[in-house]
């Protein structure tokens, strides 16, 4: 054992270059997987951390009906089982609030006075309401810092009344809701309850929620089950906290996804060249591996050699890696942990340790079993006597294959002196295609978010802005008419949402009424098609699964104003106010035949090419003299995607760099191993610069065959990629894959450019060979 | 006559691990063309180093080099190279086949160098062979050989392209006495046709073969002598020229 080990050292020294490329190779990798499992395992830290502190609530239940339904149902929800506490009855409205000149649709929450024992809010800055406070708020911190709103300041909430000057008393972060984000989730803030209903939109009024917490937190399923037993049709929906947990890990987790995949990729690289390099040595060490077993070294000490040797290397890169992937994490944890206010401190996870560990050594034994296995098999006595055999020769002859290939016989020397190791040229291949593929990808992710940017209805977006009219204030006619006014606008949609219930039943949902210019919009409809005339209706999936329904079917359902049978004819992908995608869309003359006087409260606008959302917004809010609020609909792609941008170029720049180390081992090893075929091509008459071209035109035609097999798998993967994505991300269209024809014809170009630089340096060494060092001696 | 190969004070020396060592000092020789001449002299006399700086493997510290009445010790790496090709053939101790090509390929590599056409080469080739009797071998790989026959392949490979000269380094050094001497017989056999022969050897006997015997000692010619008819008397002076040096 012992002297396995000492043969294996010296092995690894007399290596060093490979030694060196293959430890950095190996390094990346770890590093890479060990990023993307850290992240994982600690993205629910800052979380945790915080939900500690708020106490939060392990389960929200929505509960719906007069107060003294929402009362006796609290008290009950309460006195369940397993509950270990709970809160208030907490109230919650939606609407615009003033910030710096600035408006934003938010949530406000009601709060007692006193800081309440569950689900209270943490506060980052300021302080908690007291006794007094009456025109308070505490602002959610992360749209505070968005705003550029501190404690102190004074914002404005729009009421029916006009509108209330609020003093902002604190900052805070909750575990309610998921993070805010600008392009995204609104921001939870809170009000003295006393203040709330002051300030509330009609909507909202016979709706309160109540939060538990579980003496288990994993129990939420039972307790939404005994709630519904214990309140009946009070309870109107609920919320996990892992739901949300989970929402906020969201922000790092796309990345984390590329950053395993990549990493694997990288360990496959590495573990090819690892195999070529055995390969290489074993040849190289034909005698010597004779000679060890000459002396009674048996075929499996020698496996375990050349096994042990590398596994060293996989676990001295795996320990490399992850350091720098442990120190390199937070970096990817800084987004949750800002969000949250916690310290972006990785968890040193010893499950992520031992698989990375596991990882790292598994595969470089793996991948050096096959070639150290024909190192055992190496026969004592022809090894010691007449070295490794020669490689197969080919039956064609030289210059018959050179005029075949309209190549100059010096080309036709490189050619065969690659394919001469096909396991080898095989590895290499493989390791540029693994390349190719990740720059194909990059490419692909790039365009196909630049398409995004510009044509933002791909997600689901179909209008430009979007206004809400309180009805006390302004009338359906002029909020028309002012929109109408501007030169921007094109086309608007209005919508009300009613609550309906489903018929025979008392569950109950929201539906939407539309009217206006239906056709400019275009509206993303999964099945079927957008309903076109009065009783058809498209329907969300949650309505369709709770309902039992498909499209096709008809679907009764009882309104304020009467019963209605509607058509299902498509079904949409919106998911409604409660995200539950139990709602309908049906054309708002379907009310009208019932005789409701129904007015649209929401104007969907589209605007003309190349007009300003924002300056448009502006002056609608001004020619209403402010009572009638827009919102520009944010276009941008949410913060999570466009940072995969970065982060999947770093990666192919990556792979495309062990990809240029796996052909510089190839081509060093063909160079060494093949030094006195070299020479005697100086010997004959190969000038430097031809010798040099044997040896970059192997390269160069593995680095082809590579981009030939790489390039479309490369394709079809970018495309199930996108696919699988498109679909975990809740796109519900298919992600438009869009080919940059260009990038993929300059691929061809930078792979080569990759495998030339790669065979460069040994290429040159080949050319500088000084024939008359290598003939003195056999 | 007219004289292939003139070096004029060719010098070589080489640094190594801070020690200088004078190769080749001011060394003036001649080869007129059809000649054979060997060069003999003990181990690290410099005889290789000579054969080494004619074949433009190697350039001088100091003087010059006249192949074909073209200067070659100026010249770079390249155009060395191209001169190789064409104007000299090189046989080494150790054989030096490429061992993933055939013996066939090894042989017509040169000629593709200087781009032949093929069937020609291809002729040569085979007369080359049958030449040296091994025409049945063309297919095989190097590694199939016995070492007088890769020798053999290699002498092919060196003539080829009809070079100016040949220049042979201990072509026996590697082989058992009858294959040598079949190499030998050969190499007369060559010259015989009116190739120039420049053979590097420390075996008096393999010297003998030729027309001309060039001691060297210590990196410098000492002697110079024509092999008559009478073979005995050189033989002598031979033998003791070389204990003299070894
Ligand atoms: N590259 C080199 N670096 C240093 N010294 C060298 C080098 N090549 C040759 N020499 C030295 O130059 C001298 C002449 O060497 P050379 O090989 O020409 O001798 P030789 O006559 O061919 O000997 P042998 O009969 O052993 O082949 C020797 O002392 C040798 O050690
Ligand atoms: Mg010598």
């Amino acid at each position: 054992m012992l002297a396995i080990w000492r043969q294996a050292k010296a092995d690894l020294l007399t290596r060093c270059v490979q030694s060196v490329l293959i430890l950095l190779t190996v390094i990346g990798a770890a590093t890479l997987i060990t990023i993307g499992l850290t992240t994982t395992s600690s993205a629910r830290r800052p979380f945790e951390r915080v939900f500690e502190a708020a106490n939060g609530a392990h389960i929200w239940i929505t509960l719906r009906g007069s107060e003294e339904d929402i009362r006796d149902a609290a008290a009950k929800l309460a006195a369940l089982p397993g509950v270990e506490a709970s809160t208030d009855i907490r109230r919650i409205t939606i609407g615009e609030l003033f910030m710096s000149g600035e408006h934003e649709t938010l949530y406000l929450e009601g709060i007692s006075l006193e800081l309440p024992q569950v689900a209270r809010p943490v506060m980052t800055a300021g302080r908690y309401f007291t006794t007094g406070d009456t025109n308070a708020i505490i602002l959610d911190k992360n749209m505070a810092r968005e705003r550029n709103v501190s404690v102190g300041d004074t914002v404005e909430f729009v009421t029916p009344q006009g509108r209330k000057p609020l003093c902002v008393v604190g900052l805070a972060i909750n575990v309610e809701k998921g993070v805010y984000s600008p392009s995204g989730g609104r921001s939870l803030n809170f009000v003295p309850e006393s203040l709330l209903p002051t300030l509330m939109q009609k909507l909202t009024q016979d709706y309160g929620q109540v939060g538990l917490r579980l003496y288990d937190e994993d129990s939420v399923r039972t307790i939404w089950q005994a709630a519904q037993v214990a309140a009946g049709n009070v309870t109107y929906d609920y919320k996990d906290w892992r739901d949300v947990r989970d929402s906020t890990g969201n922000l790092a987790r796309i990345n984390t996804v590329f950053l395993l995949v990549f990493g694997l990729f990288a360990m496959l690289s590495a573990g090819f060249i690892i195999a070529a390099t055995i390969g290489g040595t074993v040849l190289a060490q034909y005698r010597a591996i004779g000679l060890l077993k000459a002396i009674g070294f048996t075929g499996r000490q020698i496996t375990l050699l050349f096994v042990a040797e590398n596994m060293l290397l996989g676990l001295l890169g795996g320990v490399i890696g992850l350091i720098g992937g442990l120190a390199a994490s937070p970096l990817a944890l800084q987004p949750i942990a800002e969000a949250l206010n916690a310290p972006p401190v990785p968890v040193i996870d010893p499950v992520v340790v031992g698989l990375v560990l596991c990882g790292t050594v598994g595969l470089t034994a793996i991948f050096s079993l096959w070639p150290a296995r024909q190192a055992s098999r190496v026969p004592p006595v022809q090894a010691i006597r007449f070295g490794p055999e020669m490689p197969q020769v080919w039956p064609s002859q030289l210059a018959q294959l050179a005029a075949r290939l309209k190549l100059s016989a010096v080309l036709v020397l490189g050619l065969k002196d690659t394919y001469a190791r096909p396991g080898r040229a095989v590895l290499t291949t493989l390791s540029v295609g693994l390349g190719v593929l990740a720059v194909v990808f990059a490419l692909g992710l790039t365009v196909t978010l630049d398409r995004f940017i510009a044509d933002p209805s791909l997600f689901g977006v179909v209008y430009d802005a979007s206004f809400r009219r309180n009805h006390d204030y302004v009338s359906d006619a002029e909020a028309r008419s002012a929109m109408a006014a501007r030169p921007e606008f094109r086309a608007f949609y209005g919508d009300v949402w009613n609550t309906v219930r489903l018929s025979g039943t008392e569950t109950t949902f929201f539906a939407g009424f539309l009217e206006g210019d239906l056709e400019a919009f275009d509206f993303d409809i999964t099945a079927g098609r957008m309903f076109q005339s009065p009783n058809e209706a498209v329907a969300g999936e949650g309505l369709l699964r709770m309902a039992g329904k498909s499209v096709g079917d008809e679907l009764s359902v009882g309104t304020a104003s009467g019963p209605l049978v509607l058509k299902i004819v498509g079904v949409t992908s919106l998911t409604g106010l409660d995200n539950s995608s139990r709602i309908f869309l049906a054309s708002m003359d379907t009310l009208r035949q019932l005789g409701s006087d129904a007015e649209p409260l929401i104007y969907r606008v589209n605007l003309r090419e190349d007009s300003d959302a924002k300056t448009f917004v502006m002056a609608v809010e001004k020619d209403t003299d402010g009572l009638l609020l827009g919102e520009v609909v944010d276009h941008t792609p949410p913060r999570e995607i466009l940072l995969l941008r970065p982060v999947v170029a770093g990666l192919a720049l990556a792979l495309s760099l062990i990809a240029l180390m796996s052909v510089l081992n190839s081509v060093l090893m063909g160079v060494r191993e093949r030094v006195r075929d070299l020479a005697t091509f100086k010997a004959v008459g190969l000038t430097p610069g031809q010798v040099m071209s044997t040896v970059l035109v192997g390269a160069v035609a593995l680095a082809l065959v590579a981009i030939v097999v790489g390039l479309p798998v490369g394709v079809v993967f970018t495309y199930g990629a996108f696919v699988g994505l498109a679909r975990w991300q809740g796109f519900t269209r298919a992600m438009p894959f869009v080919v940059n024809w260009l990038g993929l014809a300059l691929v061809p170009f930078g792979m080569l450019l990759v495998a030339a630089l790669g065979a460069a340096l040994p290429a040159r060494w080949a050319a500088r060979i000084k024939v008359v060092d290598l003939l003195r001696y056999e | 006559m007219n004289t292939i190969i003139e070096t004029k004070s060719l010098t070589k020396t080489y640094q190594s691990n801070g020690a200088v060592v004078h190769a080749l000092r001011d060394v003036d020789l001649k080869v007129e063309r059809g000649e054979f001449v060997a060069v003999m002299g003990p181990s690290g006399s410099g005889k290789s180093t000579l054969l080494h700086l004619l074949g433009g493997l190697d350039s001088p510290t100091s003087g010059k080099i006249y192949l074909n009445g073209t200067r070659v010790d100026n010249q770079s790496e390249t155009q060395l190279a191209v001169m190789r090709r064409k104007s000299v053939g090189f046989v080494f101790q150790f054989f030096n086949l490429i061992g993933n090509l055939t013996v066939a390929d090894n042989i017509e590599l040169p000629g593709l160098l200087i781009g032949r056409p093929r069937r020609e080469l291809k002729r040569n080739r085979e007369e080359l062979l049958a030449q040296l009797g091994i025409a049945d071998r063309a297919n095989f790989a190097p590694a199939r050989l016995s070492g007088g026959e890769q020798q053999r392949v290699a002498l092919a490979r060196a003539l080829i392209n009809e070079p100016s000269v040949l220049l042979v380094d201990e072509p026996t050094g590697n082989l058992d006495s009858k294959s040598g001497a079949e190499v030998v017989a050969l190499l007369c056999e060559f010259h015989a046709r009116g190739q120039t022969i420049v053979l590097v050897t420390h075996d008096a006997k393999v010297a003998s073969a030729a027309e001309r015997i060039v001691f060297f000692h210590d990196g410098t010619v000492i002697a110079g002598m024509h092999m008559g008819s009478k073979r005995s008397q050189p033989d002598i002076v031979l033998q003791k020229l070389v204990e003299l040096g070894g």
